[in-house]
């Protein structure tokens, strides 16, 4: 497969995933053309590149299911859900043919051949589709011819990529009438030629009856490899207008000039829109979208954004984090040196690491709505599957997570929606039985809390009923039955491993894995699960996630010889106290300032021999809903952490979640409380 | 046995020589300062900083049964490709000196000794006579990676170091 080919493929795939946001919303507002457009345009593009790279086959589909479309747009046919269903199988179809590797053709083949009857079957009308009756030919008049003015300036690089710049000339010529103006100043000399480059450009003054997306479309392909400008000069055939001969004569390198040439439109139009003012004020309503459309254009051809390989931001990353450390270490050697000079160089050399630092995190940052989509289609699939009413609502879908983050929390979250849509929310009967609407509602939500991201996921289903549960838990022999728990704790037992509380198997949810799975994957970035219930009433699933995983705000502290890091987003207060208050404590719980603080004496759990110094710190760490004190020798101050793994050898160590570099070469390891606390527990002791 | 030659490198434990295949060694480094990781067996001195990255270092004496290294002067850091489980990861082990790179032909390599051996065989690839008549013992440093048991058999080890680490595990 050449470079060109894989390029198409990664934009079909793109294309394909627009295709079905754009069905998705079109579900929820079937009569709005723009989003016919839009959908009509993604074929388009399907249907141009795959006939332009050799997959003839996506080409073909696509040009019947444009087919479909176009009718719709010239209001020949309505919208159906049967028609929707068909479009979104198509997307399926076309990305299974995207993927194809040649082992599975056949099956392709079949289900193409369904889907052809189906479409044929809309376009015949004979299936459930409305046929509007051929639509006026009044309105196909109204619409009638208008003048365009299109400047097409290739770079010099188009005919490089394989494009004959005169074909998409020609190509817009044979949309209506039209004169076209050609600029040869700029050929250089013999000297400077370069046989492939291109130095000729056009200007073309087009009379058509298409609209102005259609002249668009004929430099689809081309919009990164030539200037395209396309302005409206007036409704109705300019070349008719009284007066404009002069000013569309074709003289070589000199431009036409619009200045007159639209002014004398103008006058013309004024003219005639004076008749009816009403028409008058349609028209410069046209005028101004025209305008509109351009400054649009201008926009998105200028700030779109750009296609970059992952690796590279990975490997901007890395430098990015060598930086800061390197960045460390210099700030060490400016404060021992005690020069001006060097310290001013250091402190602004610093500024300008941290603002690259934040541009480039911000670079990794995807916002979750990236996933949406692809739930969206989840739960509307899912839910036609086992027969329910469910709306899926995302709020906060702007929220913006590392990548990495995106492609770790991916899994959990679909697990979770699908154990939403399958035990969650009730079938319509069950819901009237209850009293409640017949259609189920999932909502996501996301919000940024403080340095974490919280993803909700909410259902106004049956709820989890702990008792239920509790009994699922003792007969799994998970708890034993004489063990006493709180709601809250019961259904907590649903992260359990084994746990799964589903009557029967469904090929939904029930498969052999459960929530401790998602616990599992949501940990391994560094997140937490929690869950919320509320019998009859619907269930929350709440995942808390760092914003990012490679640099932590933290607190380095001192045990002994060693330096340790401690994240600023678990540390509630520190407290000095003499050790031999600590020494003298019992139970581990240490009474300040009138509190009684349960805490672990790191020295003692880490084994670290030697004697504590006579004044130690309490570190009060948040650990679920209570403040827990780690005591440490002494606290060095804030430090920008970048966390690197320990490695497979210390995958045992796993309450440090990694070390950091600091500015002095050495090594400081990260603690992950929740992990410390957990591992050193003692029954009694909190 | 055809007749290929490797390249190794010998370095020196206690009294004992050993020798690792050149493509497994990245790099020989001076001893720098070994930052402990609580809770990790003992024979795990700690990670160091290897140019940006953390580089796990293992005492090796401890994992052949040996008492635990004292840092002298010629006492170094060999960084090691190794593979565990499949995967390739970078390790530092401490020796108490590096002796020779030296190249040798496959045909001369004796297989490793059987019974009566001081240390267990699936962990020695063979061994080579080198030209001061010393023993030099070519070891399978993936197969040390890979496992927690100690290289020296079970029976001649006596020093507490040793079952310290075993019983970590």
């Amino acid at each position: 497969m050449d470079n060109f080919q894989k390029k198409f493929l990664d934009e079909a795939s793109d294309l394909v995933s627009q295709l079905e946001q754009a069905l998705l919303t079109l579900e929820q507002d079937m009569d709005n053309p723009e989003l016919v457009d839009s959908i009509f345009r993604i074929m388009h593009s399907l249907k141009g590149g795959g006939g332009m790279f050799g997959f003839d086959n996506i080409s073909n589909y696509t040009h019947r299911l444009e087919n479909m479309y176009d009718l719709v747009r010239q209001k020949k046919l309505k919208v159906t859900r049967e028609m929707l269903d068909i479009t979104f199988e198509s997307a399926d179809h076309i990305t299974s043919m995207l993927n194809d590797d040649g082992s599975k053709t056949d099956a392709i083949k079949k289900n193409e051949e369904i889907l052809n009857k189906r479409i044929e079957a809309i376009l015949d009308g004979d299936s459930m589709s409305v046929v509007v009756t051929a639509t006026s030919d009044a309105e196909d008049k109204g619409h009638g011819a208008s003048s365009y003015y299109v400047k097409v300036k290739p770079y010099e690089h188009i005919q490089r990529n394989g494009t004959n710049p005169l074909l998409l000339i020609d190509e817009l010529v044979g949309l209506g009438k039209a004169k076209v103006n050609i600029f040869y100043s700029s050929i250089p000399d013999f000297e400077g030629f370069v046989y492939d480059d291109t130095y000729i450009w056009w200007e073309v003054i087009l009379c058509t009856e298409q609209d102005e997306d259609a002249i668009k479309d004929v430099f689809i392909f081309v919009e990164d490899d030539c200037e395209i400008v396309v302005k409206k000069l007036a409704d109705g055939d300019i070349f008719t207008f009284q007066g404009i001969e002069p000013l569309l004569q074709c003289s070589h390198d000199f431009p036409f000039d619009l200045e007159k040439i639209t002014k004398l439109a103008d006058t013309i139009s004024a003219l005639e829109k004076a008749k009816t003012a009403a028409a008058a004020q349609e028209a410069a309503k046209e005028e101004n979208k025209g305008d509109e459309h351009i400054k649009k254009f201008a926009k998105e051809s200028s700030i779109s954004g750009i296609r970059v390989a992952s690796e590279k931001i990975d490997s901007l990353m890395n430098l990015v984090s060598e930086l800061i450390t390197t960045q460390a270490g210099l700030n060490l050697y400016a404060d021992r040196e005690k020069n001006a000079e060097l310290t001013r160089i250091a402190e602004s050399l610093e500024n300008i690491s941290r603002q690259l630092r934040d541009t480039a995190f911000s670079i990794t940052l995807i916002p979750i709505d990236y996933l949406v989509t692809r739930f969206r289609r989840l739960v509307r699939d899912l839910s036609r599957e086992v027969g329910k009413e469910i709306e899926f609502e995302a709020k906060g879908a702007e929220v913006e997570l590392d990548k990495s983050l995106i492609e770790g929390i991916s899994e959990p979250l679909m697990h979770i929606l699908r154990n939403s849509v399958d035990h969650g929310i009730e079938t319509a009967a069950e819901r009237k039985a209850a009293g409640k609407p017949p259609t189920g509602k999932i909502t996501l939500q996301a919000y940024y809390s403080g340095s974490q991201v919280v993803i909700a996921v909410t259902d106004d289903g049956q709820g989890m009923n702990p008792d239920k549960i509790k009994r699922k838990a003792i007969e799994k022999g998970l708890i034993s039955p004489d063990v006493q728990l709180s709601d809250k704790e019961a259904v907590d037992l649903i992260f359990m491993p084994g746990f799964s509380t589903s009557e029967k198997v469904t090929n939904i949810s029930g498969r052999g894995v459960g929530m401790d799975v998602v616990k599992r994957k949501v940990s391994d970035i560094r997140g937490t699960v929690s869950v919320a219930s509320e019998p009859g009433e619907g269930t929350t699933i709440t995942i808390s996630l760092p914003l990012t995983l490679s640099i932590i705000d933290g607190m380095l502290v001192r045990i002994a010889d060693v330096d340790y890091i401690i994240p600023l987003s678990v540390i509630d207060t520190i407290f000095a106290v003499e050790h031999e208050k600590i020494a003298s404590s019992f139970q581990n719980v240490i009474n300040i300032e009138g509190v009684q603080y349960p805490f672990y004496y790191l020295r003692d759990e880490f084994a670290i021999p030697g004697d504590p110094p006579e004044r130690e710190e309490i570190i009060m760490v948040k650990y679920e809903d209570r403040k827990i004190g780690v005591v440490v020798d002494n606290i060095t101050g804030e430090y920008q952490a970048v966390l690197k793994p320990l490695g497979k050898l210390y995958r045992s160590q796993d309450i440090f979640s990694g070390a950091s570099i600091l500015g002095d070469g050495t090594v400081a390891l990260v603690l992950d409380t929740h992990k410390v606390i957990n591992k050193f527990t003692r029954y009694n002791d909190i | 046995m055809d007749n290929e030659t490797g390249s190794y490198i010998s370095f020196v434990l206690g009294e004992e020589y050993f020798a690792i295949n050149v493509t497994q060694v990245l790099n020989i480094l001076q001893l720098v300062q070994i930052t402990k990781v609580p809770t990790a067996p003992d024979y795990m001195k700690g990670v160091i900083n290897l140019r940006g990255t953390v580089l796990p270092i293992i005492d090796i004496r401890m994992k052949f049964g040996m008492p635990p290294i004292e840092y002298k002067r010629d006492t170094v850091i060999l960084v090691l490709n190794v593979e565990i489980d499949g995967e390739t990861v970078n390790a530092g082990i401490l020796v108490d000196a590096v002796k020779e790179v030296f190249e040798i032909n496959t045909d001369e390599i004796l297989p490793p000794p059987g019974i009566g051996s001081k240390y267990k065989s699936k962990f020695i690839d063979g061994i080579y006579k080198m030209n001061d008549d010393k023993f030099v013992m070519l070891l399978d440093i993936d197969k040390v990676f890979s496992t927690d048991e100690l290289v020296m058999m079970a029976a001649t080890t006596d020093t507490t170091e040793a079952k310290q680490a075993e019983t970590v595990e």
